[in-house]
């Protein structure tokens, strides 16, 4: 009984208790805000690496890409552990957004109908079919408004509610989310007819698109009323130069595409895979052997086939399945691979093994580190419970003498000590999740206020904070910081409990 | 439930059962490369209700007989016994649990916890007695008793003060209640007195002699004032390591 009263006693009464108290809840505050965040990126590092790939992976580092890949999605498809396949087609272009922007973009190729089943591309968009139907109905009301006073506006405004919802009735598709007549009306100069235009959808940062302190993005309405010129420079086998090779394409914005990966945002756009690849001469087409003058056809080509698998199939064991098919083809084609440049079937994981590597160092410096500071709160707890002991060798003494074992002298300082760590922890758990919680609100602050900007988007890939803590971390962390004020108080109590009474007692 | 009241004056019964025997107890210290014999052989027996007090100049080694006899600190050869049972076989356990239920102390710097109240302070040899459980379930009668313990000894208006806003008479007398909580067989005073002014140390001795009087309790006390001494039934003199009969 006496320990529990004392403990609870001397953690009222001894001022120098709360500094240990204070240290605990700071050195579980900082590790759980280290953690989660560290820990957090580590995830969606991962998490997102994933997505953009999918399981699998069938590339060539040359742009040149591969050919007879729909026979070999055909055959990766019969796979039972395939969920599904989708060609990718990439290359570099120039970007000019309505004259008012132009830059270098790395463009990709898509196949919108099966892409949404191996990556997380369709999810990235903005348009979903929710937020098209939300417009079409922005659209019916400002057209119901306009109705009376100016009939044509309020007959296009329907115009574009209808072309939103059977965007979202195909959803996903390449449709451009607004009636053929808006765009006509917005180059009503032109000599063709702009509404057959395809649409292009481009990385959020490309557009200077960038979410605010609460991590809101405002878009406003005259993004997807914009031009695009997209000029590819074509490569193939048969071309030594790349002279002569330019293509240019039209485009309306019609979506843009968050994935959350900074590199990606700001400098991907993305085009139907069959216009891109025809733009760069990647599809079959006729030519005339320049030897023999016999009347030929260019296989189709595409720079990698991106897979999924269903669940419940390990990646490592498909892989080699789907070697075996991209050799077999290889064999029977012969002109599939090339001898410095094979064509790898990888899983995202050997895809990204560079950066996961540097993720998984990471991962070991952040226990390098939560240890240190586990070490450090156990010495503070030591110095200062040494402190208390010795400032309270008398009481011991008097303690002693109403009869208290060593063992119950000993349980005071090390109940005092886990008293301290639980509430340390707990406080460091509230202070941790206050702070991750609004991670981001306070590093735009700190921005603001202060000029200090840690958080990099082109250094951690992301743009804005992680900010969830896994339960698993903070059970973890909260029960390091409790064992480590019980270990920070171990010494200090058996000096305590090992106190001879009477010198206890005569102590000055 | 108070020694101070509720027992009858000493019987002549109860006086004749030997409580405590101290018989060739020798205790050293190690004084850099020389021991330093305080107590060379030391005899004594403390009989059921007996109120001894044991004189010597300062230095005589007085305080440590006294916390050897009381459990608080090992002798070096000899032997103490309580009750017929020897020091030497009790665990360190054992000889806490003899301090809390057997004996109770009185320092002449009363040695009270500061963050405990003057109730908290005197209550605290139960607490250490109880579990948890235990205490709770038996707290009502404990406060009381301590309670009543402090009434009796004048401070019933000090009951949540702490040992800093008391005087030293106060303070002594709270400590006092602390080692009458448990009920204690035998009560232990070093210089009681000591450091209190004529007036108060002769209220505190009052206290005790009524203690012994009334309620039969069993006194050892230290001092080295002749004039608190004669107060004892017995007075022994500490002088060169050992126990002998004061002169008249």
């Amino acid at each position: 009984m006496y320990k529990l009263h004392l403990i609870l006693k001397y953690l009222r009464k001894r001022r120098i208790a709360w500094v240990s108290l204070v240290a605990v809840m700071l050195c579980t505050a900082m590790v759980l805000v280290v953690i989660s965040v560290m820990g957090g990126w580590l995830r969606m590092f991962r998490q997102t690496n994933h997505a953009l790939i999918g399981d699998l992976i069938v590339h060539r580092y040359s742009l040149d890409g591969f050919g007879h890949y729909q026979e070999m999605m055909q055959d990766i498809q019969k796979l039972p552990e395939v969920k599904a396949v989708s060609p990718e087609i990439h290359t570099y272009a120039l970007l000019n957004i309505a004259n008012q922007l132009r830059t270098g973009v790395q463009v990709v190729g898509y196949d919108i109908q099966t892409i949404g089943q191996v990556n997380g591309f369709v999810s990235s968009l903005h348009w979903q079919p929710a937020t098209l139907e939300e417009k079409a109905k922005e659209f019916d009301r400002n057209a119901s408004a306009l109705a009376a006073r100016v009939p044509e506006d309020a007959e296009m405004l329907r115009g574009n509610a209808q072309a939103m919802r059977n965007k979202a009735a195909a959803f996903p598709s390449w449709d451009k989310p607004m009636a053929g007549q808006e765009y006509r009306d917005l180059l009503p100069n032109s000599h063709v007819d702009v509404s057959t235009w395809p649409g292009i959808v481009v990385g959020s940062g490309v557009i200077g698109l960038r979410p605010d302190e609460n991590g809101v993005i405002e878009r406003p309405d005259f993004i997807y009323r914009k031009w695009v010129r997209l000029t590819v420079l074509n490569v193939s086998e048969s071309q030594d130069t790349l002279a002569d090779t330019r293509v240019t394409r039209s485009y309306w914005l019609m979506d843009d595409s968050k994935t959350g990966v900074f590199q990606v945002d700001q400098n991907m756009v993305y085009v139907p895979f069959d216009l891109l690849q025809k733009d760069l001469n990647m599809d079959a087409r006729p030519y005339t052997d320049r030897r023999t003058g016999e009347q030929k056809t260019t296989f189709a080509r595409c720079n990698q086939l991106l897979i999924s698998l269903r669940d419940g199939y390990d990646m490592n064991a498909v892989q080699p399945k789907i070697a075996k098919i991209v050799d077999d083809l290889e064999q029977k084609y012969g002109d599939l691979n090339f001898p410095d440049d094979v064509i790898k079937t990888q899983t995202w994981e050997e895809k990204q093994a560079d950066f996961l590597a540097a993720v998984e160092h990471e991962k070991v410096l952040l226990v390098i580190l939560f240890a240190i500071i586990s070490v450090v709160a156990v010495f503070l707890i030591f110095c200062i419970f040494f402190m208390i002991v010795v400032e309270k060798t008398r009481d011991i003494g008097i303690i002693k003498s109403v009869g208290a074992t060593s063992g119950g002298v000993a349980g005071i300082f090390l109940g005092y000590g886990l008293t301290i760590g639980i509430i340390g922890g707990a406080g460091g758990l509230l202070l941790g999740y206050l702070v991750v919680h609004n991670i981001n609100w306070l590093h735009a602050w700190l921005a603001r206020e202060l000029g200090v900007k840690i958080w990099d988007a082109k250094t951690y890939v992301f743009d804005t904070i992680p900010n969830t803590m896994e339960l698993r971390d903070v059970v973890v962390i909260v029960t390091v910081a409790i064992l480590s004020s019980v270990i920070g108080a171990i010494v200090p109590a058996v000096r305590a409990a090992r106190m001879n009474p009477v010198e206890a007692l005569r102590w000055e | 439930m108070s020694r101070l009241a509720e027992q009858p004056a000493s019987s002549s019964a109860g006086r004749d059962a030997l409580l405590l025997v101290a018989s060739g107890v020798r205790k050293s210290y190690r004084m850099g490369d020389s021991d330093l014999q305080v107590l060379r052989r030391v005899d004594l027996s403390v009989k059921a209700g007996e109120f001894i007090a044991i004189e010597g100049r300062s230095g005589s080694g007085k305080s440590t007989l006294l916390h050897i006899l009381g459990a608080l600190e090992s002798y070096d050869a000899g032997s103490v016994s309580f009750d017929g049972q020897d020091f030497s076989r009790f665990s360190s356990a054992q000889r806490s649990a003899l301090r809390n239920r057997q004996f109770g102390f009185v320092f002449q710097f009363y040695y009270l916890l500061p963050e405990l109240n003057v109730l908290e302070n005197t209550m605290l040899a139960a607490m250490v007695e109880h579990s948890w459980l235990s205490f709770h379930a038996s707290k009502g009668s404990l406060k009381r008793h301590a309670v009543d313990l402090l009434k009796r000894l004048g401070l019933e208006e000090r009951l949540r003060h702490r040992p800093q806003q008391l005087s030293g008479g106060e303070r002594q007398r709270v400590a006092i209640a602390r080692a009458l909580m448990n009920q204690p067989r035998v009560l232990f005073a070093d210089e009681p007195t000591g450091n209190l002014d004529f007036d108060t140390g002769r209220q505190i001795m009052n206290v005790l002699e009524r203690l012994h009087r009334q309620a039969n309790q069993t006194i050892i006390m230290v001092t080295h004032d002749r004039s608190l001494a004669r107060q004892a039934d017995r007075i022994l003199v500490l002088k060169n390591g050992a126990l002998e009969p004061a002169q008249a």
